[in-house]
């Protein structure tokens, strides 16, 4: 050993197969440190040993510096106007984040509409929790402020947080589009999506070749996110692709653009078999069934399946063109439908289209006269204004004594989204632990605890834990377990969130 | 009020994450008939699963805590529940008025520690009049007893080092198990604590001989210097025998020091709790609370133990400082203390503008109290004006706090707590409490002009 005394490295060999197998070689290099292990009693090799790598191992330590590192400066965050929420909203938070993520849209929107912010102790953990939930990426930008975009401008991953309207960001780090795996490609594309469309779109295609046809199922859809009449031609190419799955994406994305070529294909087509006649005061819908013999190939491009017969290529069509095309009011149509011999398909088919593009009108217009057809009615209730749901779930409220009515109702309740007032939210809870109470429970219910939790009136919290405490058959056990303790804790959490933005008092916590 | 707590403060006192998680479940009104707060305590009731509700109250002098509810964990969910209610709703505390069971439980207090004074003072005086030969005696057996641990320990030392580091990995964890066991029989827990920590290393991937050499080479100083023990100055003996784990007792500790041993030495300040941590020995919890004071610039240790579900002390609060005296253990360096005497209430820290402003000028002191004690294994650093660093590229450390100049210093942490650290900072210079280890910071505690938080 020639080497300099002072790196334990040296004597790592010697330890390794011990001193029984190899004499310890003492090195000079005429140091300090060197002329102290020289010293050693080295015909006691052992201990020699141990003596000179305990010296050296100190020599070590002390001499342990700081590292060069040169990190080049961070940007400046730029201050935040808004106040940090209160302590006490910033306690729900962090109980959120740790067990009750699905909660987080509610608090943030509070926390926004308040005009306060998420405290930066809380940014990191709500910024990876985000990530994954594209349905919380709007809020989670907005909730944290400038300090919290200014973090999400650090981290690649957490790029979907760094501006709040979408502004084009500087930093576009491309690694994960490039080599990333295709959860979190698809989920980079739709972040940028959101802030550079075309840019976007053009890095998809630019790729589109190469990529196995089960990715691009997946990347494909990610153009939901700002799609504009700019995608169409790319759309358009897509529906000859030979993957299944991405031939019915690009249907369901085109029947979104009114304009597309696909949509004045299906206008084209509905033409040729429903016409509209005004006969006097009356509207008349004559409807001729599509026939089928009629180029099957063309149609099948645009997702129509002949092979359900006709009635289910009309409903499939119709459901296809875009609903500004009638020009008559929906009222008027709805009308006209109910008395065509068509009336079911007519009325799903609008339901369908209701939804997609998301039309209050004509959701108010359809859900009365869709009595009995499930489906469509939870596609139209989710269209419905928070008032227009509340009074459309007091009208078709059922007795009690219909057991499965009472559980659709439920279910629909439970689908309503926030906003539901107090008074309603009491019968829902009363109807919930009617249900429970029974002998025979349906099993159905135990999906709704967590959604029904979140729809009712923050403040029914008390009210419902007194109910529950009342009634041994579902204070314990089972049903304990598996509805109501997750229902009461959503509640509870629920109520706390919503009071620390109420309560006078604002103990701030920075 | 003198001390406004955050809610990050409390959830540091919870005894374990689901004690932390309960409290914050109660920490609302809805289930509080009763709240009410004076100068020095606050109380409330909480509705529980019985007919009563629980009756809690925090003596917050310290704090202290007290509640009717029998659960073993301390504090009580209740308790810790009560407590965050008061650090984020202060005014929901409307109640003025004592009740009697609140008032009952603040003079037997005040009376215990009367009585616990007068009870020193007996016991003092029986330490007095204990048998000078006999104690000369049983000290007398333990040292032959650590004495011949030692010659033990030596000779597998010595072994382990003919037959070769390179068979270590496949050792059975009893290697290592028997070895500290046979310490802890021979009254040298300190020892036996050591052992245990090298076991981990052989199976701790790359560098692992260089990192178990030095540790080999550590720990045979540390016998070498024991068996040399006379050529020492006292302090360095005081070190020597508590590193290798003779018990020290503090009421003996408190008589010496009212006796005026210069060994023993006692300091008057005003007190800074920079931070804690807990780590986990078997079923041992330690506790390490770092203080600092403001007048003698003196940095401390105080440890607290805790066997199974045994609580840990909770009166040092970090974030938080006291006036009061301290004891510390013989030794040198960064030593050990305890708390003689508290005066008045705890209040909150303010940004103590103390520690370094650049890496190198905290790398030189440690290097320096490690000259004083160089069996020193954790070192408390504040570092200031530091910026934190993420960094892709360094092959070990992804976590750094550098300073103006350049210059880093690694930190051991996760990526979530990075994350923090860098959110906290916002590009701007922040304020970190940590433990150095020689190698990487651990930070525990993180200040800007606003706030305190415990990281964790």
């Amino acid at each position: 050993m020639s080497e300099a005394v002072s790196e334990l490295k040296q004597w790592v060999g010697t330890a390794l197969v011990g001193t029984g197998q190899q004499s310890p070689q003492v090195p000079e290099d005429g140091s300090a440190l060197s002329a102290v292990v020289q010293q050693l009693d080295w015909t006691q090799p052992e201990q020699a040993f141990l003596s000179a790598a305990g010296a050296i191992a100190l020599h070590q330590q002390i001499g342990q510096r700081s590292h060069r590192t040169n990190f080049s400066p961070l940007p400046i965050c730029e201050p935040d106007t808004a106040p940090v929420c209160s302590a006490q909203t910033a306690g729900v938070l962090s109980t959120l984040l740790n067990e009750q993520p699905g909660l987080l849209a509610e608090l943030l929107t509070l926390i926004v509409d308040a005009g306060q912010r998420v405290p930066p102790q809380w940014l990191s953990k709500l910024l990876i929790i985000g990530r994954r939930r594209t349905d919380l990426h709007a809020c989670v930008s907005k909730a944290i402020g400038n300090r919290g975009r200014w973090l999400a401008a650090q981290n690649p991953f957490w790029q979907y947080a760094q501006s709040i309207d979408g502004a084009a960001s500087e930093r576009q780090d491309k690694e994960i589009w490039k080599s990333g795996i295709v959860s979190d490609r698809t989920s980079f594309l739709q972040q940028w999506r959101a802030i550079d469309p075309a840019a976007a779109r053009e890095a998809l295609i630019a790729v589109w070749e190469t990529e196995p046809v089960k990715h691009r199922t997946g990347l494909i859809g990610a153009l939901a996110v700002e799609l504009s009449m700019a995608d169409e031609p790319f759309l358009e190419a897509a529906l000859s692709d030979r993957g299944k799955g991405v031939r019915e994406q690009a249907v369901n994305l085109l029947t979104r653009l009114p304009d597309s070529r696909l949509c004045q294909r299906m206008i084209q087509r509905v033409q040729t078999f429903v016409q509209l006649q005004e006969t006097g005061q009356r509207l008349k819908l004559e409807i001729m069934l599509p026939m089928l013999e009629h180029d099957p190939l063309a149609w099948k491009r645009d997702g129509i399946e002949p092979e359900g017969g006709k009635a289910w290529c009309l409903e499939q069509v119709v459901s296809s063109v875009p609903l500004k095309h009638w020009q008559i009011g929906p009222v008027d149509m709805v009308r006209a439908a109910v008395r065509s011999e068509h009336e079911e398909t007519l009325l799903r088919s609008w339901s369908a289209a209701t939804e997609r593009e998301n039309n209050v009108d004509w959701a108010n217009a359809l859900i009365d006269e869709c009595t009995g057809d499930e489906t469509a009615i939870s596609n139209l209730f989710k269209v419905l204004s928070a008032e227009r749901k509340e009074a459309f779930l007091k009208a078709q409220q059922p007795d009690s004594s219909d057991g499965a009515a009472s559980v659709y109702w439920l279910h629909l309740a439970a689908q309503s989204g926030q906003g539901l007032s107090l008074e309603l939210s009491r019968v829902i809870l009363e109807k919930t632990l009617f249900f429970l109470k029974k002998d025979q429970v349906y099993d159905t219910l135990f999906s709704m605890s967590e959604n029904l939790a979140m729809v009712l009136h923050p403040q029914i919290a008390p009210e419902a834990a007194k109910a529950i405490e009342d009634s041994s058959k579902i204070n314990q056990g089972y049903i304990w377990q598996s509805f109501i303790k997750p229902f009461s804790r959503i509640l509870i959490l629920r109520q706390a969130m919503h009071q620390s933005f109420t309560d006078s008092t604002f103990t701030n916590s920075s | 009020m003198a001390l406004n707590w955050t809610s990050e403060q409390v959830l540091a006192l919870a005894p374990d994450a689901g004690g932390a998680k309960r409290g914050k479940a109660l920490a609302t009104v809805s289930k509080r008939p009763l709240l009410g707060q004076c100068e020095q305590a606050v109380w409330g009731e909480c509705k529980g699963s019985g007919k009563n509700p629980y009756r809690t109250i925090i003596d917050l002098s310290e704090p202290a805590f007290r509640c009717s509810c029998p659960s073993r964990k301390f504090p009580c969910k209740h308790a810790l529940g009560l407590f965050l209610l008061l650090a984020e709703q202060a005014d929901l505390f409307s109640d003025r008025t004592i009740p009697d069971w609140g008032a009952e439980w603040l003079a037997k207090r005040a009376q215990t520690s009367e009585q616990k004074e007068a009870k020193q003072a007996i016991k003092a005086q029986k330490r007095q009049n204990i048998d000078p030969t006999a104690q000369a005696k049983r000290v007398e057996k333990r040292a032959a007893k650590v004495d011949a641990g030692l010659v033990d320990l030596s000779l597998w030392l010595e072994d382990i080092v003919r037959q070769g580091l390179a068979n270590l990995p496949s050792q059975p964890y009893s290697f290592w198990d028997q070895a500290a066991a046979r310490l802890v029989d021979a009254q040298a827990p300190g020892l036996a604590r050591r052992v245990k920590a090298l076991s981990g290393i052989p199976n701790s991937g790359q560098g692992w001989p260089e990192r178990l050499l030095q540790g080999l080479g550590q720990l045979h100083l540390l016998v070498q210097g024991y068996q040399r023990i006379a050529d020492f100055e006292p302090q360095m003996q005081a070190e020597l025998r508590s590193q290798v784990g003779w018990p020290q007792n503090q009421d003996d500790l408190k008589a010496r020091a009212a006796q005026g041993d210069p060994l023993v030495t006692s300091l008057a300040d005003l007190w800074y709790v920079l931070g804690k941590t807990v780590t986990e020995e078997d079923k041992l919890k330690v506790q390490r609370t770092w203080l600092w004071g403001y007048q003698t610039q003196q940095a401390t240790l105080m440890l607290s133990f805790a066997h199974g579900h045994q609580p840990l002390d909770v009166s040092l609060v970090p974030g938080s400082c006291f006036s009061g005296q301290l004891i510390f253990y013989p030794g040198t360096g960064v030593r050990r203390s305890l708390v003689n005497a508290r005066e008045g209430t705890a209040s909150i820290l303010p940004d103590p503008a103390l520690g370094f402003e650049r890496a190198e000028g905290a790398t030189a002191r440690y290097a320096q109290a490690l000259s004083e004690n160089p069996w020193l294994l954790q070192f408390p650093l504040v570092l200031r004006q530091m910026w934190p660093h993420y960094s892709s590229d360094h092959p070990i450390y992804t976590w750094w706090l550098q300073d103006e100049a350049g210059e880093g210093l690694p930190l051991s942490c996760s990526l979530d707590q990075g994350w923090k650290l860098m959110a906290l900072s916002g590009g701007h210079p922040i304020t970190v409490f940590g433990e150095w280890d020689g190698q990487t910071l651990r930070p525990l505690s993180f200040w800007d002009s606003a706030q305190f938080l415990t990281l964790g």
